[in-house]
């Protein structure tokens, strides 16, 4: 991931993001149409794409098509408004139907992707650091909100070990009932790992005196970038102009 | 120097949750303020539960059962204010893993004093001699998984020091650190109770901290046993210190120390090397013959011979792996962690690695095991170049032992990891029991390891050296032609490392080619042929 790391969304401090990824949820809330939404995800996946190198991996959107397709067909075959354009017996597929599936399909997906940049790319240290210092956020609610950010790469990176630990011993990649078994057993490994990798995350920072007192001071002072507010004006002026033009 | 007591345990049992059994039975331990008291237990002993109820962990956080007193600077820890503990106690696990808070070296370092709402200015001075004496400075911004099991293990210890408290309960400070490292940690820890302040610190064999101790603590089934002036109890109790696994039969421990105090001659760039470096197989051979109360003699020979590599067929000496030229640098890195390396594994012989921490060790057994693409046209079995293989390819020849056994667990029960292996082979699906056969040989293979009484209990629950053996035996149980074992003996007592040479020596015998990682490598010389060692990535060989 190093090779990365010199790219903007990166380099982009956490207050700056964080308002950058609510614009653009309201965007998402806000559109009611396939096409505005459709261009909305398309320029979103290329920001994030360009911003951060591979941070929206196959499994990501493997995972996001998993929840997405169901999800659009289920749409599809309960919303009826609009022009009929196909039917067969009770089965019938509007275009407004059509419409509202892709709005809610690409909506799941512009929010999921924001939110995993947002985790993947945001040293949560610097975050907790932004809370407290700029916003005033007591420090223990801002260091559960970044450790909270945490658990995805974490989740990850127990995902990899786990498989790689099942795979060293022999296991092959089951088919049919054999497969979902060995998916279960798996997630269980990496669900008991996450949790024991949080527990000691949690003993760790007892040890060190995490909320022993009500404040704590920071060896790095947060600096807010001179083009921080620009962004963020921007960001919000541009937000506001689209949704009173759509 | 002896004045009133910083630390009391009084009659203390605990009992950890969901188990019917006593971890600690009548405990009682008295530490006095400006004291060192170095416990000492075989693996299972309770050692690691005495920190854990000492810093209040135990049962605050992860619950159980405690009786008895417990008292740290007139307080008792399970109920006492987290500021109040924290401003006199510092505790550093087994696990340096589980010690640290996600983020760079600098952060983790800073961590402590931040929550102590220490200034800037201070907490920097801190960070600054910190990572000097504790050899950080090169890796102080890089992120903790980043760096080698050595490095963080180091780190952890240096986060806990940078809070500079009154009394340290160190487990295993200097388990995963090369001889160099565990020296320097030795004098530092030294350095830092020579100012007055008390410290135990706790280890499965008798160590060079043991030696520099004010007082020795032998701990036995949750128990102090032996008590005393660290030399007295040596030379009075050298016996029974040996048949509860905490000394070798004879004199490894004389060995060790002087292989450590010519390491410590060496020049500095030298000392990055690590002291393995300077040791003969001969050397390194008769320590072995005089050590652990290990497999017997003639079995030695047996293995020996059948690893000597004069007396291999032709066929045999066909290597199992063949390493080529083989350079790796990882993405994003600015140096590579390793350069131009050659290397041949032969059937029937083991092979130990040795290095400095940081060296490209665990790199090297990475790229053979498949965790790591290896380049194109570097490393070969047989004729087949490995670098587009997946894991499961390479899992047919090759069993893994990784560094930290809790990264290999895979089921929920003791039993099922140790059949994991042998079930996945045979294709069977959940519902199909192991033929009588195999499950015979699961039973065998874990009544040897002590493990069978244990074989409903969680890999998780079990102690340090357990989950060692439970690890190799898993792999032992599977007949591969290459063997793995990433510092296989870090942090174990005798008993566990004579059943691992145990084990090895059956795998050598089967002809199987093993490659061990280690600090200590005359633990391992027993059935070692040769001794590679890597110094900033470059091998360099030395035969018997």
């Amino acid at each position: 991931m190093d090779i990365n790391k010199h790219r903007w969304l990166y380099r982009m401090d956490p207050l700056t993001k964080i308002v950058l990824l609510l614009c653009v949820s309201v965007l998402a809330v806000h559109i009611q149409h396939a096409l505005p939404q459709a261009i909305l995800f398309a320029c979103v996946w290329l920001a994030i794409l360009w911003g951060s190198g591979q941070v929206i991996g196959r499994p990501l959107f493997k995972l996001l098509l998993v929840i997405g397709i169901p999800y659009f067909v289920l749409s599809l075959l309960t919303v009826r408004s609009g022009t009929v354009l196909w039917q067969a017996g009770a089965l019938q597929i509007t275009a407004g139907g059509m419409d509202y599936g892709a709005v809610m399909t690409l909506r799941i997906f512009i929010l999921c992707m924001t939110s995993v940049a947002l985790s993947l790319t945001t040293d949560y240290r610097e975050l907790v650091s932004a809370l407290v210092q700029k916003l005033r956020v007591p420090y223990r609610f801002a260091y559960g909100l970044a450790l909270a950010l945490t658990f995805l790469p974490l989740l990850r990176e127990e995902a990899t070990l786990a498989l790689a630990a099942r795979r060293l011993r022999g296991e092959r990649r089951g088919r049919g009932l054999e497969a979902i078994r060995q998916n279960r057993e798996y997630l269980g490994s990496v669900f008991t790992g996450s949790i024991r990798r949080i527990q000691h995350i949690a003993g760790a920072m007892d040890a060190k005196g995490f909320g022993a007192y009500t404040e704590r001071t920071f060896y790095r002072p947060f600096v807010l970038p001179a083009s921080a507010i620009p962004t963020m004006i921007t960001g919000l002026i541009l937000t506001a102009i689209v949704c009173i033009l759509l | 120097m002896v004045s009133d007591p910083a630390i009391v345990l009084q009659d203390v049992q605990y009992r950890y949750e969901g188990s019917s059994t006593a971890v600690i039975q009548g405990l009682s331990l008295t530490v006095a303020s400006g004291e060192w008291v170095a416990m000492i237990g075989a693996s299972g002993s309770g050692k690691s539960t005495i920190c854990r109820l000492i810093n209040g962990q135990l049962p605050r956080l992860a619950g159980g059962q405690r009786e008895g007193t417990v008292q740290v600077h007139g307080f008792d820890p399970a109920f006492a204010p987290p500021g109040e503990l924290v401003d006199v106690l510092g505790t550093l696990g087994q696990d340096p893993d589980a010690e640290l808070v996600v983020g760079t070296v600098e952060d983790e370092l800073a961590f402590g004093p931040e929550n102590l709402r220490l200034p800037a200015t201070e907490i920097g001075k801190r960070i600054d001699r910190l990572t000097e004496e504790l050899e950080l400075e090169h890796v102080r911004s890089q992120a903790v998984h980043r760096l080698s099991g050595g490095q963080r293990q180091r780190t952890a210890l240096g986060a806990v020091l940078a809070m500079e408290p009154e009394m340290l309960v160190l487990d295993e400070p200097a388990a995963s650190l090369d001889p160099i490292g565990r020296k320097r940690v030795a004098q530092m820890i030294q350095r830092w109770h020579d100012q007055g302040k008390t410290l135990i610190t706790a280890s499965a064999r008798w160590d060079e901290l043991a030696d520099r101790a004010d007082r020795v603590s032998i701990i036995q089934e949750g128990k102090v046993l032996l008590e005393g002036e660290p030399a007295t109890i040596k030379q009075q109790h050298r016996e029974q210190l040996e048949t509860l696994f905490i000394l070798p039969s004879a004199s490894v421990s004389s060995i060790k120390r002087s292989s450590e105090s010519s390491a410590g001659e060496h020049s500095a760039t030298e000392q990055s090397v690590g002291l393995v470096k300077g040791m003969t197989m001969q050397s390194a051979q008769h320590s072995i013959e005089q050590s652990i109360a290990l497999p017997d003699a003639g079995r030695v020979m047996a293995v020996k011979s059948a690893a000597n590599p004069t007396a291999l067929s032709a066929k045999q000496r066909t290597a199992v792996v063949k390493i080529k030229q083989l350079s790796y640098t990882y993405p994003g890195a600015a140096l590579p962690a390793l350069q131009a390396i050659d290397l041949q594994l032969f059937p029937g012989e083991m092979t130990l690695l040795c290095g400095a921490n940081g060296s490209g060790k665990t790199t090297l057994t990475r790229l053979l095991s498949g965790l790591l693409q290896p380049p194109a046209r570097t490393i070969y079995r047989g004729v087949h170049d490995t670098y587009r293989d997946k894991l499961d390819r390479r899992a047919v020849d090759t069993a893994y032992l990784f560094q930290h056994p809790d990264h290999q667990w895979v089921a929920a029960t003791v039993w099922e990891e140790c059949a994991f292996g042998l079930r996945a082979q045979l294709r069977l699906r959940r519902h199909e029991e192991l033929p009588e056969l195999h499950s015979s040989r699961v039973e065998q293979m874990l009544e040897r390891i002590g493990l069978l009484e244990q074989r409903d209990a969680s890999p998780y629950s079990l102690s340090g050296g357990q989950k060692r053996l439970l690890a190799a035996a898993a792999q032992f149980l599977l007949e591969r032609p290459l063997y793995i074992l990433d510092e296989p003996g870090s942090a174990a007592d005798y008993f566990t490392i004579a059943r691992l040479l145990e084990l090895c020596g059956d795998a050598i015998q089967r002809g199987a080619s093993l490659l061990v990682v280690t600090h200590e490598p005359e633990l391992f010389h027993r059935y070692a042929s040769r001794m590679c060692t890597l110094e900033r990535g470059r091998m360099s060989i030395n035969p018997q």
